[in-house]
């Protein structure tokens, strides 16, 4: 029998205690498992993420308008600022996915409008990352 | 006889300077002397309709100036934003709006960029918290419009544009006070530049008093339910509709 067709109910990480939190609880087969620990390292991976590239856009899109906004709060892009205010939560607009508030270093709020906010001379300022 | 002729010519001026300095006008009692004189009777002074007013500060100096806003002040701003220290839905919109609005009258910096942008930024993110409050912007909105400064008037038509999306049932609401917000809008409802052929870089700068205004009927309109129309009628005989037509 190989090891993707193991039959798995429960598999307890740490001391073995029966504790809510270190249980992971796999339907099926291991690779769901495995699926999951992927997905932690990954999200690990993404706190100390640090970009590879950068590039200065010629044209607007949703990209650049999404960098611009969190450019403007003074954040690289929502990664750090997940990373920093320790969130996972972003405000978006609903109906076109566009940052609506952003709470800066200081403390204080931003807010940014339901339209497009990145003025055409802009545009070259603005830093997109890739990672 | 020279000398005669001079003498009174030397009168006649004296009587016309005098005249001059008294302010005679037309459709006035002195006309008489005018007459005698056989001169013309200048027209009636203007009215001054269209004449900026002033306006004492502002409540929104007061308050801005004793640090009463929940507004960051700083001097290194990236641009048109402000940086508010707590969240505009927790704001008790019922206090801040109507002083917000208060601040449309000011024209100098920063009173007004505070006050625009503090209005643009509630009405963006008030929501329901908005229709309530509208009872206590009329005044602030008329006194603004009463100015009839250019770049008030513009800031105000824009305000009130962006007032009536900003939540449902905002612009039925509204209705009932056409009768103060309207009126200098019929004033200036033709207030356009002719410049013939050439180019009006108002037009593009959305600075065109005639065209905000005629837009911001329009808006009215579009919001205002069925009562609108006929409501913006009564105040503006020249205003047609652009939903009926």
């Amino acid at each position: 029998m190989s090891d993707e067709e193991l039959p798995c109910t429960s598999v307890e990480f740490g001391s073995g205690t029966s504790s809510r939190n270190s249980t992971v609880t796999v339907n099926g087969s291991l690779k769901c498992l495995r699926l999951e620990l992927s997905l932690i390292t990954t999200m690990a991976d993404v706190a100390v993420m640090q970009p590879k590239s950068m590039m200065r856009p010629k044209v607007w899109d949703e990209e650049v308008e999404e960098a611009y906004r969190f450019q403007l709060a003074g954040y690289r892009d929502a990664i750090e600022y997940k990373q920093v205010k320790n969130t996972e939560h972003i405000d978006r607009w609903p109906h076109n996915g566009y940052v609506k508030k952003l709470q800066r270093r200081d403390g204080c709020f931003y807010y940014y409008n339901k339209t497009r906010e990145c003025p055409d001379k802009e545009i070259h300022k603005t830093k997109v990352y890739s990672y | 006889m020279i000398k005669s002729q001079s003498k009174q010519q030397e009168q006649f001026k004296g009587k016309v300077t005098r005249i001059k300095r008294d302010q005679v006008f037309g459709f006035t009692v002195k006309n008489d002397v005018y007459k005698k004189l056989n001169q013309t009777v200048p027209g009636p002074p203007n009215a001054g309709a269209f004449k900026p007013r002033s306006m004492p500060p502002t409540s929104f100096r007061k308050f801005y100036e004793r640090g009463d806003f929940p507004i960051a002040l700083e001097h290194d701003t990236k641009g048109n934003k402000i940086a508010w220290k707590v969240e505009i839905e927790k704001l008790d919109y019922h206090h801040y709006l109507p002083l917000f609005f208060d601040g449309l009258c000011e024209t100098p910096h920063p009173y007004e960029f505070f006050a625009r942008q503090g209005v643009h930024d509630m009405l963006e993110h008030g929501g329901s918290k908005i229709l309530p409050v509208i009872p206590q912007l009329i005044i602030p909105i008329k006194n603004a419009l009463g100015m009839r400064n250019h770049k008030v008037l513009c800031t105000t038509l824009k305000v009130l544009q962006h007032l009536v999306v900003s939540a449902d049932l905002v612009g039925e609401a509204l209705v009932p006070y056409y009768r103060q917000i309207l009126p200098v809008m019929n004033i200036f409802k033709n207030k356009n530049l002719n410049s013939g052929d050439g180019i009006d870089y108002s037009q593009q700068k959305r600075e065109n008093v005639g065209d905000l205004i005629q837009e911001t009927l329009e808006v009215f309109e579009r919001h205002g339910g069925d009562d609108a129309f006929i409501n913006i009628k009564y105040m503006i005989p020249t205003y047609e509709s652009c939903m009926l037509n």
